[in-house]
């Protein structure tokens, strides 16, 4: 069995546990020392208050027997008389006995044959040469205290003195103070032990109520509840959650506008990638504009040659308008905002946007594009912005005459987006690293690396993934799969 | 399952040290000798010193007997203590061979005349060295008692009629200053110089007389010396010769020989009784004859 298999799993108690046994044992220890020491104390002063009583008893004994040495009185009765008193003045007293120098009992309270002493041989007592003390159990059960007082005058001696006094007081006395203060440690841990356990309630309480607030805690709320307000450590730990809940909140805050500002700068780098193309679309229209502005102006005359240039000239106006119109729109930096999404529409924008780069390098762009495509919950700039840079990436790693098919389909409950290039494919070294931030295989100028980086950022979160299988020298596909709308409510919005 | 082992054991440990506490039996521990040489000492032939006993029996013994210890560690003897109850008593246990030799007051050896066949052994040294006292008349500080001559009409105790003290005022020092015992309110015999003391000091008694140790003691407790008598030779051991032969001779040699200045002597005086402690001196039968004839006045 472990040790720690010992303990209870909730720190309540655990704690009470160990604070509970701690302190008993602490209890206990301090207890049992004080009853000792107590206990030596009782012994040694019931001993000294015996050997006083046998000292002065000793000082009439004496001397009576120094009477009846000198032939003064008769001894026998006298002392006699005395023991009589002396028991009665003494109720604890329980025997006495007076020796002679020979060892010839003199005088006794007792009426048996054998003296009820406890203690040593008769020769032994003869022989002690100081007053001694000791505490035993009788034969017959109860405890004696025994007292033997050597009677002397400097080398004279008068016999020995005998008195035993009863002790099952003083067992009595020490019973009674282990259960007062056994009753009293039990009491008062008990009491400590509730304490620690209101104590505990409330302390945990507030850590709930603390998990709870770091359980809930939600960054689109417009204010962070503050925690209740406490003048204890807890309080202390609800102001410094509190505080890091607003840190948090500014941190991501931060982080979302400089991740903004990136989309808006690759944006506007995808629009310059853009730009030779939409100049050429741009330019065509205006030379034939021009061309219609010199036929006019040679045949000012010819008004139905005018009327069909004019319309010419508007029809070329409206298509550069168009297009600057898409331009524009793309490259806005528009308030982000959720909506119903359908990412077929997103996948002709973009491709109306690429289309002269498509031309220029005479590639086939294929679409194949499910028509019963569910629309997802998407920012559609920024979902645009995506495929825009799949597109690009795709139209710059084919060669002439490349071949590019971008389909769409619905699969378990997510729409998926294939862009596929037959391009050069990405090495094996290169692939694991396509999604880091500023790595890019195009010659300086034609990339920042950041597009699949901020493209990575976007789809996830909008709870989507990218994947990525490439065939190095023969082709790649970049995979999208986002959330149908219906399976997305549930999901955070993407800021 | 794990609070209930920690309440067995504890309870366990309870119950173990409730035992044990309980258990309030002491080893013995008895100091013995083997008293062989006090069996030696029994062996050897008796000799007797008497002693006048006017304390508790015990009181008595513990001032005599330490001088009885010395005398059978050093003689060759049994030395033991006689009770007398009175001075004469102690004279008549002496004329009868009872005891060889007795602790006697000054006054009653004097009293006993150039006649007596007792010899006077040895007598107590004080602290200056001289076995001498002096008996002093004590009265409260308080008291009007300022001379013998303002003793008229006052009541006086005096300590044994049977001692020097006792004797002094009202045979000597009395009739210098024109007074006798009958210009006195009353006059009572105490049979302890402390008892003389107390009764003055408690108010019962206008004056006392105590022998000038006494005195001294309770100087500071609010007693004030009168006057005081010349000196007295100290309270002599007296002998006779129906003893064991050189017993009496064994004792004066033992206690005379003994050296107050002698680190050796010095401890041993040390332990006895203050009124023996400064050690022993030779005296003759002239010195008590020739104080008598004063009564302690000098004259």
């Amino acid at each position: 069995m472990r040790f720690s298999g010992l303990f209870p799993r909730g720190l309540r108690a655990r704690i009470l546990l160990t604070v509970g046994l701690t302190s008993t044992l602490v209890m206990m220890v301090l207890s049992w020392s004080m009853l000792y020491s107590w206990r030596r104390s009782l012994v040694r002063q019931e001993k000294a208050n015996a050997q006083a009583v046998s000292r002065a008893f000793s000082v009439a004994v004496i001397d009576a027997l120094i009477f009846s040495d000198q032939d003064l009185y008769q001894s026998e009765g006298f002392l006699d008389n005395y023991v009589d008193m002396f028991m009665e003045q003494n109720s604890r007293l329980r025997a006495i006995t007076i020796f002679d120098p020979d060892g010839a009992v003199v005088a006794r309270s007792w009426y048996g044959d054998e003296p009820p002493w406890v203690g040593g041989s008769r020769d032994q007592l003869l022989a002690t040469t100081a007053p001694t003390t000791t505490i035993t159990r009788t034969s017959a059960g109860p405890w004696v205290l025994e007292t033997v007082l050597p009677m002397r005058t400097g080398e004279r001696r008068w016999g020995v003195l005998v008195l035993a006094t009863e002790a099952d007081s003083i067992r009595r006395q020490i019973t009674r103070a282990f259960v007062q203060l056994a009753l009293f440690s039990t009491a008062v841990s008990s009491v400590m032990l509730l304490l620690l356990w209101l104590m505990l309630g409330r302390i945990l309480g507030s850590l709930r109520t603390l998990v709870t607030a770091m359980d809930t805690l939600d960054f689109n709320a417009e204010d962070i509840p503050a925690l209740p307000y406490r003048r204890d450590e807890i309080g202390i730990l609800y102001k410094h959650f509190h505080r890091m809940q607003q840190r948090l909140d500014q941190s991501r805050r931060d982080l979302l506008g400089a991740q903004h500002q990136v989309w808006h700068a690759e944006r506007l780098a995808a629009i310059g990638r853009l730009a030779s193309g939409l100049a050429h679309e741009i330019n065509n229209p205006l030379n034939g504009i021009r061309n219609c502005i010199y036929a006019i102006r040679n045949d000012l005359d010819d008004r139905a040659q005018t009327a069909e240039y004019l319309d010419m000239m508007d029809e070329g106006l409206t298509h550069a308008s168009g297009v600057i119109e898409k331009l524009l729109g793309f490259a806005r930096k528009q308030q982000s905002g959720l909506g119903p999404v359908n990412l077929n529409e997103a996948v002709e924008t973009v491709r109306r946007l690429v289309t002269f780069q498509i031309e220029r390098k005479h590639v086939t762009l294929e679409t194949e594009l499910a028509y019963d495509l569910p629309a997802i919950l998407a920012d559609r700039q920024l979902l645009q912005e995506v495929i825009m840079n799949l597109l690009i990436n795709a139209v710059d790693a084919v060669d002439e005459h490349g071949y590019i098919r971008v389909s769409t389909h619905e699969l378990d409950g997510n729409v998926v987006l294939h862009v596929h290039d037959r391009g050069q494919g990405i090495s094996a070294a290169d692939i694991g690293q396509i999604f880091d931030p500023f790595f890019t295989t195009k010659r300086t100028g034609q990339g920042t690396g950041l597009g699949l980086s901020i493209s990575l950022g976007i789809v996830q979160a909008h709870g989507g993934r990218i994947d990525v299988a490439s065939n190095p020298g023969e082709d790649t596909t970049f995979t999208i799969t986002l959330p149908a709308a219906a399976d997305i409510e549930d999901q955070e919005a993407p800021a | 399952m794990t609070v209930l082992l920690a309440v067995v054991a504890l309870g366990v440990a309870s119950w173990w040290v409730l035992l044990d506490l309980s258990n309030i039996a002491t080893p013995d521990s008895v100091q013995i000798s083997v008293a062989t040489e006090l069996q030696e000492i029994e062996d050897r032939p008796l000799v007797r010193i008497g002693v006048i006993s006017r304390f508790a029996p015990n009181v008595i013994y513990a001032g005599y007997q330490p001088i009885m210890d010395y005398l059978n560690r050093e003689g060759s003897y049994h030395y033991e203590l006689k009770l007398s109850t009175s001075y004469l008593d102690a004279v008549e246990h002496l004329r009868r061979g009872e005891v060889v030799a007795s602790f006697l007051g000054a006054w009653i050896y004097a009293h006993l005349g150039p006649e007596t066949t007792l010899i006077p052994v040895a007598a107590p040294l004080n602290a200056r060295g001289r076995s001498e006292f002096h008996a002093v008349l004590v009265t409260r500080t308080d008291s009007p008692v300022h001379s013998i001559a303002d003793l008229r009409d006052r009541k006086v105790a005096l300590p044994s009629a049977q001692a020097w003290s006792g004797n002094w005022l009202q045979t000597a020092a009395l009739a210098r200053f024109g007074l006798s015992p009958a210009d006195l309110d009353s006059l009572h015999h105490y049979d302890h110089h402390h008892t003389v003391a107390w009764q003055v000091l408690r108010g019962h008694f206008d004056a006392g007389v105590v022998k000038e140790s006494v005195a001294a003691k309770y100087g500071n407790e609010g007693l004030r010396s009168v006057a005081r008598s010349t000196s007295i030779p100290g309270p002599p051991l007296v002998g006779c010769d129906a003893g064991p032969a050189g017993a009496l001779e064994e004792i004066g040699e033992l206690l005379l020989k003994l050296d107050p200045d002698n680190p050796q002597d010095r401890f041993l005086l040390d332990s006895w009784t203050r009124e023996f402690s400064y050690g022993f001196t030779a005296v003759d039968r002239q010195q008590y004859l020739d104080a008598f004839k004063t009564k302690g006045t000098g004259q």
